[in-house]
């Protein structure tokens, strides 16, 4: 009889211990269901936080790049009604030092400019070894450049000072023992430099020095030449 | 550790605003893409119109510029040094039977009986940007009236030779196809030395040899590539 019983409760414990098992893996089941939501939540708010913090980034860089080429197209637009002859100038400048050397360059600009020694805007004669001036006269240098439509840069590599920033014509015209300075005066492709700042008086003598390579532009005999006042 | 994670998930009142709040987020998130992507694809439309613009810009001052630039050109260079300035911006090349000439290359074999010699000048985009294509031009020299003094073709009386021009835009080509060449012929040409300086070839006098057994597959390629 006690057997009986026995049995049976063992019976009942067995299907309860059964069920509970059962009860047990249906709420982990559930947990993991839970877990999955959150971690898939967590996981798509990271995801489209990344997504929208590009968009926005790509937003700000193409609204930049946007305003860029509109300025840039209106750049364009200004430059070419306001210095059209500049940009042009540069342009032909650029093309032109990849077509030719720097000595093609020389050799031709070089005969498109001429210099003159002048008193009273007289040519001096080129065989003068010896000048007299009277009071009062005017001592210049006159550059002419040839009319030409070929850029500044490209023509000026021929002149006096080669195009370069650094020189002037008053270290190539001198007068010696006096103190003045030159008056530059430009008038379209002619440009005169005068003797300025001291009035010639009688009795008054001086050297014109002239740099190897103004004589040679003057094709003067002499690079020296005495000036009397008289 | 699990047992843990288990009371923390287990907590509805710490889980529910977890995740209530991430979905919320998340919900407010979405309609900002949404809006975000609406901006963008009308941000992408006005750059595509900014970069017309910009290059609209670019090609009305290339244009003004080159128009400039070729009115300086014809008024302070003689035709002479003009042409020696367009010559420099070309680019002349030769091929035989489709294949590019080498350098030094003066035995070509054929394994047909026609031989196709192809003189070639090109201008390119570069140098169509570097000048206007009227003075380009004037350095044109692959014409039907120049074939023979560009080069001399010499064959067998059997064989014959036809001449044609091709114009294409960047460029052209003058050719010079010989046909009916027997097997063991020899066809011979000469580019005058001008032209050999501008294609930088060293030896200006070419044999083609017909060879019906030559191996190099090379050698026989369609006419229709010789433009390279």
């Amino acid at each position: 009889m006690a057997d009986k019983t026995d049995k049976r409760d063992y019976q009942r414990e067995l299907a309860e211990l059964v069920k509970h098992d059962a009860k047990e893996r249906r709420q982990w089941f559930f947990l993991f269901l839970k877990f999955v939501l959150m971690i898939v939540m967590i996981m798509a708010v990271i995801a489209a936080g990344a997504v929208l913090i590009v968009s926005i980034r790509n937003y700000y860089i193409l609204q930049g790049q946007t305003d860029g080429y509109y300025a840039h197209a209106a750049g364009i637009d200004r430059d070419m009604e306001t210095k059209l002859e500049e940009l042009n100038d540069k342009f032909a400048a650029e093309r032109l030092k990849l077509f030719f050397s720097q000595d093609e360059v020389y050799s031709f600009s070089y005969n498109m400019w001429k210099y003159e020694l002048l008193v009273n805007g007289q040519p001096v004669d080129k065989k003068t070894t010896n000048l007299t001036i009277k009071e009062g006269d005017k001592i210049s240098i006159r550059e002419t450049l040839r009319d030409t439509l070929l850029p500044a840069d490209f023509i000026n590599i021929g002149n006096l000072v080669r195009n370069d920033k650094n020189d002037a014509m008053k270290n190539h015209f001198i007068l010696s023992g006096i103190t003045y300075y030159l008056d530059e005066k430009k008038d379209g492709f002619t440009t005169e430099y005068t003797v300025a700042g001291l009035e010639f008086t009688k009795g008054t003598k001086f050297d014109i020095m002239l740099s190897v390579q103004l004589q040679e532009r003057l094709d003067f005999a002499e690079y020296q030449i005495p000036v009397t006042v008289s | 550790m699990l047992l843990k994670l288990r009371k923390f998930i287990e907590n509805n009142k710490i889980y529910i605003p977890i995740v209530g709040s991430a979905g919320a987020l998340l919900l407010a998130l979405l309609l900002g893409l949404f809006i975000a992507q609406g901006r963008l694809t009308t941000v992408k439309a006005e750059h595509e119109k900014s970069l017309q613009a910009y290059n609209a810009a670019e090609e009305r001052l290339l244009a003004a510029n080159m128009a400039a630039f070729e009115k300086t050109l014809l008024g302070s260079f003689n035709e002479d040094q003009l042409i020696r300035i367009a010559k420099k911006n070309i680019r002349y090349g030769i091929s035989i039977n489709g294949k590019p000439l080498g350098k030094n290359e003066s035995i070509v074999y054929s394994r047909r009986p026609t031989v196709a010699v192809l003189l070639s000048e090109n201008y390119g985009k570069e140098s169509l940007n570097l000048l206007p294509r009227n003075i380009i031009e004037m350095g044109s020299i692959m014409k039907k009236e120049n074939a023979d003094k560009l080069m001399k073709v010499t064959f067998n009386e059997y064989s014959k030779m036809e001449n044609n021009e091709y114009d294409y835009y960047y460029g052209k080509t003058l050719s010079y196809l010989v046909s009916d060449i027997k097997a063991g012929d020899i066809v011979t040409v000469e580019l005058s030395p001008e032209l050999a300086t501008l294609m930088e070839i060293e030896d200006n006098v070419i044999e083609i040899i017909y060879n019906k057994d030559v191996d190099d597959d090379n050698a026989e390629i369609e006419e229709g590539n010789a433009n390279g």
